[in-house]
């Protein structure tokens, strides 16, 4: 199998609800790969469930040839896939550096660990500026920017990001976005889910089109965008 | 004004104890927002332990050279922290992790139902009146301006204080000290940071099972005895400073537990000792009635 | 003829019936109370206060039975009122612990007023309370309790109890939902407190505790806490269990500890789960207002994430620990 990421026959209950009706998808490596969807499609819930924290979910999914669904999320996270949750969910009450650190609790060589934190506050100054303060006093984007870096921390090979525009400023949005390429740059996979489908198609290379649970619509991100359906309903005609 | 400093002494040393089993509740709450009604009786159990591990001993009591004394107490203490140490680690596997997470009742019945075992227990195997524990530091009272403090009372302090300075250093400064403080927030996200949650929390049971087994000792040598029914009241009123203190800092239960005591010990002193315990509820109604999320606020539940 | 028949049950059997019966009378009260969501973790002291006032006007004031209990009915009502007023803008454990703490103090005033009879408790009471005395009043409030499952009042305080956002959405009016039903539990409670007091014939500062509320509670949630059958089995089976076991005095609290803490983390949804056509609806009828879109967003409803599958919503966000 040449994809990195495979999923197939996803499919995810709260309760009596299905949020996701059986789905496959795919990451090859080396790609950023997006979902869009309206709020409530049922994105977030295709993530979380990758990443092993949804109670009730069926289908395969595999991450280079090793099957995931049985797998809580630490061990997820040990195999190489890293979230960066809606809504940055940094933990406030540790500082910025304590943060990073979470975000390599699972690697074990302490220089590795102070090596790849200094890469990622190179490559967001101001996470080093702010190295001290407590997580919750950064503004929105800095915890975005926090969440990555945390994310960073582990060497994953794939990275999950859910919404990360939201409630994020547009030039703060567009720097994320452009980040997104020098991360794909450093060998790492993305699967986000975004809403804004504009900033998530400029550098996507493949996008998914979710509604109420089910894949409508795949391709390209230029094809994607060309599309009439995507241009009508997300991308304003 | 010797009286004032008496009271003080006395509350500082009682408010100590309150505080370690409080920080053991709070630490339970905070992280795995369970309500462990069995802690108090965990509490009971390490002073039990003491009242075997003494007599077994044949320990002479008095009479005793002071390091030979203090051994005595350290073996003890340890081998009471072993055994909550492993009640903590099995309740926590039969009773805490498969109730965790669900309704917040949930946990504290099962919890209830172990605390109705273990007291009957202790009943049953030690009998209904309270026991007599040997003492195991030599006896000696320092008279300092008048102020009467005995080296078990400072014996209690000490192990107290460690024991707080301990849990701080592990909270702030280890590995998974950090991990706990991020399950304590955000239990998802820290399991998807590679932190395995179970582990954790098992860890944090164990730790707040030996904090109580801890307090236990101390304050079973203190008063000489061990009660199965002494873990319910103690248990309350600690359970009232992590309610009033918020389970956001650690620090803030440990002043809690400090004001508690040295209040109660003010309102015995100076007003009248039938009140003593109507302090806890009085200051639990204060405060929640100002600041629902306690005096120095807690994680959203 | 009821008397013909109590004549051949042993007069042990008679007493735990009685007192289980007592007992459901107030569990029933934390039912309702709790109906739309509240914890209350003081029903022994709204039963304490209903018992005194009862206790007071019969032992004192010679009045008669039946109108002392209902004057303990609307001494438990008012309170359970009170007591929802103000805990309507807390969150679900603050509001709690103020009822916890109420509990307490209520039993602090209790052993301070010597009136009824401060730290020894009040006595005299004259005994009122009969099997058929209890057991007309427990299938009164059963029959209230079944026609409240399936009114308006019981769904939308189901409603209430699942997710409040989504039931003000709806057009409940929940402050108004809340404080009824609580009022209502209070009520039923106070009924249980003077029959109980009667039967007892002293009523102590102490049975208005923690001890006592939280054995109610657990009674409430032991048996399912969604339907009225749950509390009424639950009250019933954890007072006569023990009683059941009476070969050694210690032993059998023992294994009433086991079998409690067992049964609770094995069915973690309460004994008695038959999930309600109100519940159901109430749930249903949400989603349809969001149309389009499927499933809560995991995100959106951190403070009042609701399992549908397990126990009832009212713990924070930890789906997936």
């Amino acid at each position: 199998m040449n994809a990195l990421l495979q999923v197939k026959g996803l499919e995810v209950t709260y309760g009596p609800v299905r949020a996701v009706k059986g789905i496959d998808l795919e990451v090859p490596k080396g790609e950023i790969r997006a979902i869009l969807g309206a709020n409530g499609a049922g994105k977030s819930s295709i993530i979380r469930a990758i990443m092993g924290l949804v109670k009730s979910r069926r289908g395969t999914l595999t991450l280079a040839d090793r099957e995931l669904q049985r797998l809580p999320p630490h061990m997820v996270n040990q195999l190489g896939i890293a979230w960066v949750p809606e809504g940055r969910q940094i933990f406030s009450t540790l500082t910025v550096h304590e943060n990073l650190l979470m975000g390599a609790f699972g690697q074990r060589h302490a220089q590795e660990v102070r090596a790849r934190q200094e890469q990622i506050m190179e490559l967001f100054p101001i996470l080093k500026a702010r190295q001290a303060q407590l997580g919750g006093s950064l503004s929105g984007g800095e915890q975005q920017m926090l969440a990555i870096g945390r994310a960073l921390m582990s060497n994953p090979v794939l990275l999950l990001m859910d919404e990360p525009s939201l409630g994020l400023a547009p030039r703060v949005v567009q720097y994320l976005f452009d980040l997104t390429r020098e991360i794909r740059a450093r060998g790492i996979s993305i699967l986000m889910a975004e809403q804004n489908a504009r900033q998530a198609l400029r550098v996507a290379d493949y996008a998914y089109l979710l509604e109420v649970g089910e894949i409508r619509d795949s391709g390209p991100a230029r094809d994607m965008e060309a599309s009439e359906r995507v241009r009508q309903v997300y991308l304003g005609g | 004004m010797e009286q004032f400093f008496q009271q003080l002494i006395n509350g500082i040393m009682i408010g100590s104890t309150y505080a370690v089993v409080a920080l053991g509740f709070g630490l339970i709450f905070s992280v795995m927002r369970v309500v462990n009604l069995a802690h108090p009786e965990i509490f009971m159990v390490g002073a039990y332990v003491a009242f075997v591990v003494i007599t077994r001993l044949h320990v002479p009591g008095q009479g005793l050279g002071v390091s030979v004394a203090v051994g005595v107490f350290l073996l003890v203490l340890v081998l009471a922290m072993v055994v909550t140490g492993v009640v903590g680690l099995v309740l926590e596997r039969l009773v805490v992790r498969p109730t965790r997470g669900t309704y917040i009742l949930t946990p504290f019945i099962a919890t209830s139902g172990v605390s109705i075992v273990l007291q009957n227990g202790a009943q049953r195997v030690f009998g209904p009146d309270p026991v007599r524990v040997p003492s195991v530091i030599p006896a000696h009272t320092f008279v300092v301006s008048g102020v009467r403090v005995t080296s078990m009372q400072i014996t209690t302090v000490l192990t107290a204080v460690l024991i707080m300075l301990a849990l701080r250093y592990y909270v702030y400064r280890t590995r998974w000290g950090r991990a706990t403080r991020a399950v304590a927030e955000k239990p998802d996200v820290a399991a998807a940071c590679g932190v395995n949650v179970n582990l954790v929390s098992q860890l944090t049971v164990s730790i707040a099972s030996i904090m109580a087994g801890a307090a236990g000792v101390t304050l079973g040598l203190l008063y000489s005895s061990a009660a199965p029914f002494m873990g319910l009241l103690f248990g309350l009123k600690s359970f009232v400073c992590m309610l009033v203190a918020g389970n956001r800092y650690i620090e803030a239960i440990m002043a809690v537990g400090l004001l508690l005591g040295v209040v109660e010990a003010m309102v015995t002193g100076y007003v009248s000792s039938n009140l003593r315990d109507a302090v806890a509820f009085a200051l639990l109604l204060a405060v929640l009635f100002f600041r629902p999320q306690g005096l120095f606020g807690s994680y959203e539940v | 003829m009821l008397r013909s028949i109590l004549a051949h049950v042993p007069a042990f059997w008679v007493v735990t019936l009685i007192t289980a019966g007592i007992n459901a009378i107030i569990t029933m009260g934390v039912y309702f109370s709790n109906a739309a969501g509240a914890l209350s973790a003081c029903h022994a002291a709204i039963a304490g206060m209903g018992a005194y006032v009862g206790a007071v006007l019969t032992t004192n004031f010679d009045w008669p039975f039946l109108l002392a209990l209902l004057a303990g009915v609307m001494v438990g009502f008012l309170t359970g009122m009170l007591l929802a007023l103000v805990t309507l803008r807390m969150n679900e454990l603050v509001a709690g612990l103020t009822t916890l703490a109420f509990g307490e103090t209520m039993v602090i005033i209790a052993f301070n007023l010597d009136y009824i009879g401060g730290a020894n408790g009040f006595i005299g009471i004259p005994l009122e309370t009969t099997f058929a005395a209890v057991y007309i009043v427990l299938a009164l409030v059963v029959f209230v309790a079944w026609r409240f499952d399936r009114s308006r009042l019981g769904y939308a305080a189901r409603a209430c109890r699942d997710n409040a956002h989504a039931a003000a959405a709806m057009g409940i009016n929940t402050p108004w939902v809340k404080t009824l039903v609580f009022a209502l539990g209070g009520g039923i409670a106070g009924a249980g407190g003077v029959l109980r007091a009667h039967y007892v014939l002293v009523q102590n500062p102490e049975d208005m505790g923690f001890f006592f509320s939280v054995n109610y509670l657990i009674f409430w949630v032991f048996g399912g806490s969604y339907t009225f059958w749950g509390p009424l089995f639950g009250a019933m089976f954890l007072t006569i269990l023990p009683e059941l076991l009476r070969f050694s005095l210690y032993d059998r609290f023992i294994i009433y500890g086991v079998i409690l803490t067992a049964i609770v983390i094995v069915r973690l949804q309460g004994v008695i789960t038959r999930v309600p056509l109100g519940r159901r609806s109430a749930v249903r009828a949400w989603w349809s207002r969001r149309e389009g879109s499927d499933g809560p967003a995991p995100t959106q409803s951190r403070r009042r994430h609701s399992q549908p599958s397990s126990a009832p919503g009212l713990g924070g966000s930890q789906g997936s620990r």
